[in-house]
Order: C-alpha cells, then sequence, then structure tokens
C-alpha cells in the first residue's frame, strides 16, 4: 500500500515524474502564447532587448557621458550587453514566478494538477527566450573577439540562474496567489533591482567600503557578474570561491523558505485563487 | 489528510503482484474493486475577510478565522461500473464533494480515496487556456490528463465534429460563445475515455438535438464496462434515466444513500 502520509518535500520531485512531456508541451504554448499573433512575431525576442539596451546605453554613455560606469578596464557595451542577458532572464522571471499560480488558475483551480511542476513549466518557457538571446549575445561576443576558454564555465552560472529562480517561483507563486499586495511590491522592486544590482554600471564605482561590500551580497549581482566573468572579464570562477560561497548560503536560505511556504500552502491553493 | 490517487499506469504496475498474490491460498478477500471511497470527510473552506487575513493565514496556520463547512463528515463507497446521482440543493456541499473526488481540492479531515483516471465534467470550460485555439486546447487537456500525443490525434476529429465548431476549432477560444465552449468540453471530457465520468449539471448544454447527442453519448460511456459515472442533477428524469443509486447531501451531511428511486422520494420529500 502507498504511505499513510506522504512528505510534501518528496511529492515536488513525484510531481514531475512522468510529467516531463507535459511540462514541455505547457512550456512550448506559453512562449508561441506570447509571440503569436503579433506581426514581428518571434523577432520580439530580441527587439524588446534591443530597445531597453539602447535606451541604457544611450541614457548612460552617451546622455551621462559616463564612460567608466563599467569600471576601467571594462568597455561599456560589451560589459553592458552581458549583464543585461543575465538580468532580463532573471527580471523576467521573478515577474514570471509570482505570477505564475494566478497565471495557471485554469488549472490549478479546475483540475486535478501537479502543482509543482508550474515552476519548472514556467522556468522553461523563460529560459527558452533567455538561450535565444544568450545564443545571440555569444555570437556578438565572439564576432567582437571575446573569446576564451573560460565561457566553458557560463553553463556553470547558467545553471545557478536556474535554480536560484525555480526557488524563487515555488516562494513567490503562493505569497503572489494568497497576497496582490506581495505582487505589486515585487513590481515595485524591480525598478529599483535593476540600479541596484551592478547591471547598469559597476558596483566598484561605489567608494563607500562597506557599502560596496553591502552591493556584492546581492545574488542578482553574483549572477550577472558571473556572465561577464565567464564572456568578457575571462576569469576562473574558483578564483572567487568565497562569492560563489556566499551565494549558495542565500541559495539555501531561499529554497528552505520556498519549501516551507510552498509546503504550507499547497492544499489551500485551489480554494484561494 | 491524504489524497490517494491511482493512475492507471500505477494500477497496472500494482496489478502485477497483486496477481501472483492471488494464486496463493491466502488470498480469500473477493475483488471487490472501488472506484471512489470517502473515509469521513469534512472540508472546511477558511473566509477571508481580505487579502491580509490570506496572508497571515498561509504564515501563521494556527490562525482562527471564521469557517464554512462545506462537507461534514461524509462517508460512502462507490464501486467500478456503478452510476450515482448526487442531489441537494443549492450550498448542499454538492460541488464541495465532486472537487474532492476531482483531486482539485483537499480534505480537512479524512480520506478520500480514488481509483482511475477522472474526467470531470464540471464547469464545461474548466481547464481550457483561453488564449489557445479549440484545436490546442484539446491537445493541452489531452496532454495533462497523461494521453500520447498520438491518442490525442486519433481522437481529433471525432471531438471537432462531435462539438459541432467548424472551422471555429483554429480561432482562440476567448473568441468562443459561452455555448461553443460548453460544447467543446463536453467533448473534450467525452472522448477521452475515462474510468469515471462527472457530470455536473451538463445535460443542460446547448440546444435540444445537442442535448439529445449528451444523453446518447452519456448512455454510450454508460454501457462500457467498469466506467462510474457521477451526476450532479436538479432533474428527476436524468437521474432516473442514467443512475441507478443516489447519494442526497443537505446542509453539507450526506443524509440519504440508496437506490435512485428512494434517493429521489427522499429527495423531494425534504424539498
Amino acid at each position: 500500500m502507498m504511505p499513510k502520509q506522504t512528505d510534501q518535500s518528496t511529492q515536488i520531485f513525484a510531481e514531475h515524474a512522468g510529467f516531463w512531456r507535459q511540462i514541455w508541451h505547457l512550456a512550448w504554448m506559453d512562449v508561441q502564447k506570447s509571440y503569436r499573433g503579433a506581426v514581428l512575431g518571434w523577432l520580439w525576442v530580441i527587439i524588446r532587448p534591443l530597445i531597453m539596451l539602447g535606451f541604457y546605453w544611450f541614457i548612460i554613455a552617451v546622455g551621462l557621458h559616463s564612460d567608466s560606469a563599467a569600471g576601467e578596464k571594462h568597455q561599456y557595451l560589451p560589459w553592458l550587453i552581458t549583464g543585461l542577458c543575465s538580468w532580463f532572464f532573471i527580471s523576467d522571471m521573478i515577474n514570471a514566478g509570482v505570477g505564475a499560480f494566478r497565471k495557471y488558475k485554469f488549472l490549478i483551480a479546475k483540475t486535478k494538477f501537479p502543482v509543482a511542476t508550474i515552476p519548472t513549466i514556467v522556468l522553461t518557457s523563460n529560459f527558452i527566450v533567455h538561450a535565444i538571446l544568450l545564443a545571440i549575445v555569444l555570437i556578438y561576443l565572439s564576432f567582437t573577439g571575446h573569446f576564451a576558454l573560460q565561457w566553458l564555465q557560463l553553463p556553470l552560472y547558467v545553471g545557478l540562474t536556474l535554480v536560484m529562480m525555480w526557488f524563487w517561483t515555488l516562494l513567490a507563486a503562493p505569497l503572489g496567489a494568497i497576497s496582490k499586495d506581495f505582487t505589486q511590491l515585487v513590481k515595485s522592486l524591480m525598478r529599483v533591482l535593476v540600479w541596484i544590482s551592478g547591471i547598469l554600471w559597476s558596483v566598484h564605482n561605489v567608494h563607500v567600503h562597506w557599502l560596496r561590500e553591502v552591493m556584492k551580497l546581492n545574488p542578482i549581482y553574483f549572477l550577472a557578474e558571473g556572465y561577464r566573468k565567464s564572456l568578457i572579464d575571462h576569469h576562473w570562477f574558483f578564483k572567487d570561491l568565497h562569492g560563489l560561497i556566499i551565494f549558495l548560503a542565500e541559495l539555501a536560505i531561499l529554497a528552505a523558505f520556498a519549501l516551507v511556504i510552498y509546503k504550507r500552502s499547497r492544499k489551500e491553493l485551489a480554494d484561494i485563487l | 489528510m491524504t489524497i490517494k490517487t491511482k493512475s492507471p499506469v500505477k494500477k497496472a504496475a500494482a496489478k502485477k503482484p497483486a496477481a501472483k498474490k492471488a494464486k496463493k491460498p491466502r488470498a480469500t478477500k473477493p475483488v471487490v474493486r472501488t472506484a471512489i471511497e470517502f473515509k469521513s470527510v469534512s472540508k472546511v473552506y477558511k473566509l477571508y475577510k481580505n487579502d491580509r487575513q490570506k496572508l497571515a493565514a498561509a504564515l501563521m496556520p494556527r490562525k482562527k478565522l471564521a469557517q464554512k463547512i462545506a462537507n461534514d463528515s461524509i462517508s460512502f463507497k462507490i464501486k467500478h461500473g456503478e452510476s450515482v446521482a448526487i442531489l441537494g440543493k443549492n450550498g448542499a456541499g454538492k460541488s464541495t464533494l465532486l472537487k474532492l473526488i476531482t483531486g482539485v481540492t483537499f480534505p480537512t479531515i479524512g480520506d478520500v480515496i480514488v481509483h482511475g483516471q477522472v474526467s470531470a465534467i464540471l464547469e464545461l470550460t474548466a481547464g481550457f487556456d483561453e488564449a489557445l485555439t479549440g484545436r490546442e486546447n484539446i491537445y493541452l487537456k489531452g496532454m495533462v490528463l497523461g494521453l500520447e500525443k498520438s491518442a490525442i490525434a486519433a481522437i481529433e476529429k471525432e471531438i471537432i465534429d462531435f462539438a459541432e465548431l467548424g472551422e471555429y476549432i483554429d480561432q482562440p477560444v476567448r473568441t468562443y460563445s459561452s455555448g461553443m465552449k460548453a460544447r467543446l468540453g463536453f467533448a473534450v471530457n467525452a472522448h477521452i475515455n475515462p474510468d469515471i465520468l462527472i457530470i455536473d449539471e451538463a445535460l443542460s448544454v446547448g440546444d435540444k438535438d445537442f442535448r439529445k447527442k449528451c444523453r446518447t453519448k452519456i448512455a454510450e460511456i454508460r454501457a462500457r464496462e467498469h466506467v462510474t459515472v457521477l451526476l450532479v442533477t436538479h432533474s428527476a428524469d436524468s437521474a432516473r434515466e442514467f443512475c441507478e443509486r443516489g447519494l442526497v447531501l443537505a446542509g453539507g451531511k450526506l443524509v440519504h444513500d440508496g437506490p435512485i428511486a428512494e434517493a429521489l422520494e427522499f429527495y423531494n420529500q425534504k424539498s
């Protein structure tokens, strides 16, 4: 017979088993849905980031005339492009994560559905877009002479981003389903996050020592820097294990919170939504 | 406080050792396969005044709130192949009962045990993504219920024909009229060969011809072996036509369980 009381955290894995085909199908439908109907269709995957890139570049490099925004050692444009590539994925996932359960309300509240797979679906669908963008960035960087052996460590940082965003969704989706205030709070913070996470200007420009060190604790900074270390700075990740360990500790805390919140709210979700 | 659902796949896997055991003289129990079993199941909804209460309750589960008892210690067993009508006035707890069976929601106290693939025509449009076309929704629903793509392709035309949607099948569902949505919903649910078919007021869909077609389809599904049908209805005729047993709910409690004629009589006397 089946065990009387199954542990919720193991159910998260159990719900994925045998459901991968459906996860992929739902994720793929989601991507298609976003770009279908638009005349430019899939081109929006590139146009949207290009507009943002153009805007940030114009404001900071041209408008503020701040050539050293990326620090002394860097050319601004490749530095910005690499960071934004990471940021677009993270920011899309932060927003999508909060809205994940509301978005799939028609499945959660109306049918029997393995809810724990929804973070995976949302992550997959956003990652498809990210993969396209990343491929374009890699092509751009290789043509501008940035290729190096350190590119091989990029999958590490992509992987860490995926794990963190998955747990973020597991945490934020129930909270977003429960509270509209939480959704609004996250949306408001997003505007601030891009400016303080070292995406648009280097935190090394901060001259107050403690403030700079605090900003470096930001996991979003760590991930964006990871992309930059791999692609344009060519620093091996093991040269800065300190930062990696801090990030992993933050990830563990996030995961613990996510599991607790998900576990507490799982059975209420269908009633709340 | 667990929901135990056995998918057909697991069932098949579980059968093997059972069959081996059956050869041994020890296994004396007759195999009566239960489709649905409720063991003193209660469902209590928390009534939140606002989002803040919801958030507080999620973070601090022990917090006390106003409550609504939708199902009050209900126990029953339904065997495979039975057709059961669920009778009761609005607010008697029928919808909650069906949601518990389909596994959408979870019991507050007690156990719900369901064996087999459940297809629920609860709200006919349940589980549709409005942004996708009718055809894509057929695949979506089929996939979610665990069907292979080829299996869905095999019934795709049948579903579209049954739903009488014609060229609209490739238009987004959000452009459908409520009647069209309902027809598609019924067609999908009726064609995926469920082990347990739940029909909630679905017989009032569409025009007279379509209703007739639905009745014929339900009769056809019912005629299949081992298909369990649950029908929620206010119509005594439908109940008599499709069901041999009736459960009567009142105020969240199961007040009568018996042959359909008795159940209908009990229900009518009460109301």
